[in-house]
């Protein structure tokens, strides 16, 4: 008797070890906020996270079968759309705005430059059925990937349900995402102690708090709040931003404060990528007095700062480079599952 | 003998636990003589429109004994598809002998399920009720066709929803019921045109004032048969 429940008591400890070795945590740094992403209803496991990776990479869920996630969040530009204003995608159409880079995702509530999605798990839906970025519906992407010889076992190994359905295809992309974590630049390891700033680093680091925290807040470098930047209404695109989800006057012309961490990837910059180099945006900052909106506090009338004194603050923000974080090979197309024989 | 007996008690057990649960069906009718919803696909003399496509968001089923609430659903939201007769009749489980005067439910999403990131079932993203371009869920959806409509081929859309204030859509139906195990629930789609100035309102497919404005008619269209 005492030998059945010995048994049944290992086997029941086996079971759950092997729940619990499929666990995976996120790394927080000790001066990162809390996450904002409830991982409770979404449990990270090795299985998910790699399924959301093929996902990511695999042009399946474009109509035609030629745009990925991958193809305007380009894992060596930090997730990015560089070397163009506008992201472009089906049919060669082009779009309103730059696409974001990805990353420290699991601190943010609200995605999209305008906000318009509240949910990370939520966010590809917009690509997927944008008629001009990927042109699909994610009931016809879950058909297609039911019939592929691929998915199916995938998702059974993630999931231990082979039926394929939109919550574990969103869930899954969501997986992978919230593992693009960048805390490994210059200025991570300054703050962990590992190296120290050169003077001039500590000179931009100064002018940074002075002018430039209040928006893009250490240690993620954004409040992931939305702010009006000055920028003039482009003609064509007439982009409002915000208020054109909220439909709220007081929310015009507020877009997502983007953060300023691997920006040399990240190239262009704003909303619609009007500003090919950084220099164009510290001038951007230089001249904002004459379009500051009332109301708004947090930019100050215009940010003076001498030909040093932008040297010296460019030389801080490239500290926010990770170049760990855009060669992490863990992040990259996965050859090993998308260019199997399936 | 004791596997006998074991056996004779589980069975026993599982009688017992049967007639722990009282089963109530809720059924969704479109008109009260029993012929279902074929009729809106076709236009006649005393309808003036024709539907394709009418599906809603049930949630938050509460049963109460005059003021007092004695059961809510467990399953938070159902999606009633009128031309799908199975999903027209929900089944709601509450203890034995609980017995009811009112019920209430909501029709849509509430604000913390859509905040609440993927879900699955009745609320997956695939089953066409979920705004892709903005989150949120539509709580009320009914397209098709009316005579009075000046759009091309008489079209209308109403994609009825939004969570966030001032745009909240979301409504509450409470209705006097018998305490029987069948509640029969009647849609009068006339009243929802009743309601609507179809020459000038005919497309509305995002959360903002005409939504809500909309949705506060949703009420008016349900009734105890």
């Amino acid at each position: 008797m005492k030998l059945k429940s010995t048994i049944i008591l290992i086997s029941i400890s086996i079971y759950f070890m092997g729940f619990f070795t499929d666990d995976v945590k996120l790394h927080r740094p000790v001066y990162f906020p809390d996450f904002k992403y409830d991982f409770n209803k979404n449990p990270l496991s090795e299985g998910k996270i790699a399924l959301g990776r093929a996902l990511f990479y695999d042009p399946i869920l474009s109509r035609d079968g030629t745009i990925s996630c991958a193809s305007c969040h380009s894992p060596f530009n930090a997730f990015a759309h560089t070397d163009h204003d506008l992201s472009h995608g089906f049919n060669d159409s082009i779009g309103t705005r730059n696409a974001p880079a990805l990353f420290n995702l699991a601190w943010q509530n609200h995605f999209m430059w305008d906000g318009a999605i509240n949910h990370l798990d939520m966010q590809a839906l917009a690509p997927i059925s944008h008629p001009g970025e990927m042109g699909e519906s994610i009931s016809n992407v879950v058909y297609k990937l039911q019939h592929t010889t691929l998915y199916p076992p995938l998702f059974y190994e993630a999931f231990c349900d082979s039926v394929i359905t939109g919550e574990f295809l969103l869930k899954a992309l969501s997986q992978f995402q919230l593992t693009l974590i960048s805390a490994n630049s210059k200025y991570d390891k300054m703050k962990r102690g590992e190296i120290e700033f050169s003077e001039q680093e500590i000179k931009g680091y100064n002018l940074f708090k002075q002018n430039c925290n209040s928006c893009h807040a250490e240690p993620l470098f954004s409040t992931y709040d939305f702010a009006f930047n000055n920028l003039p209404v482009d003609p064509v695109l007439r982009d409002f931003g915000r208020s054109m989800i909220t439909h709220q006057a007081v929310d015009s012309l507020l877009f997502k404060i983007p953060s300023l961490r691997n920006l040399q990837y990240t190239y262009p910059y704003m909303h619609d990528g009007r500003f090919d180099h950084l220099n164009q945006v510290l001038a951007h900052y230089e001249n904002t007095v004459v379009l500051q909106k009332a109301g708004d506090k947090r930019i100050p009338k215009s940010i003076h700062l001498s030909s040093i004194d932008k040297i010296d603050l460019s030389t801080f923000l490239l500290t926010l480079n990770d170049d760990d974080f855009v060669l992490n090979k863990k992040h990259q197309f996965p050859r090993d599952i998308l260019l199997s024989n399936n | 003998m004791r596997l006998t007996l074991s056996l004779l008690i589980l069975s026993l057990g599982s009688v017992l636990l049967a007639q722990q649960n009282r089963v109530c069906t809720l059924n969704f009718k479109t008109n009260d003589d029993g012929t279902g919803s074929t009729h809106m696909k076709k236009r006649s003399a005393e309808t003036p429109y024709t539907i394709h496509t009418f599906q809603f968001y049930v949630s938050n089923i509460q049963l109460f004994n005059e003021s007092e609430l004695v059961h809510t659903c467990e399953k938070t939201a159902f999606l009633v598809d009128v031309f799908d007769s199975e999903s027209l009749s929900l089944i709601i489980e509450m203890p034995y002998r609980t017995s009811y005067t009112h019920i209430k439910f909501n029709i849509g999403v509430d604000s913390v399920t859509n905040v609440s990131g993927a879900l699955g079932n009745d609320l997956d993203p695939t089953k066409g009720m979920y705004w892709t371009w903005q989150s949120g869920y539509i709580n009320f959806k009914i397209e098709g066709s009316h005579v009075n409509c000046p759009s091309r081929n008489n079209q209308f859309q109403f994609h009825l929803g939004g969570y966030r204030h001032p745009f909240n859509a979301l409504q509450t139906v409470q209705l006097s019921v018998k305490n029987s195990d069948v509640i029969n629930i009647g849609i009068l789609l006339d009243a929802f045109f009743d309601h609507i100035d179809i020459r000038s309102t005919h497309h509305v497919m995002s959360p903002t004032n005409i939504s809500v404005q909309l949705s506060n008619q949703l009420p008016k269209l349900f009734t105890v048969l």
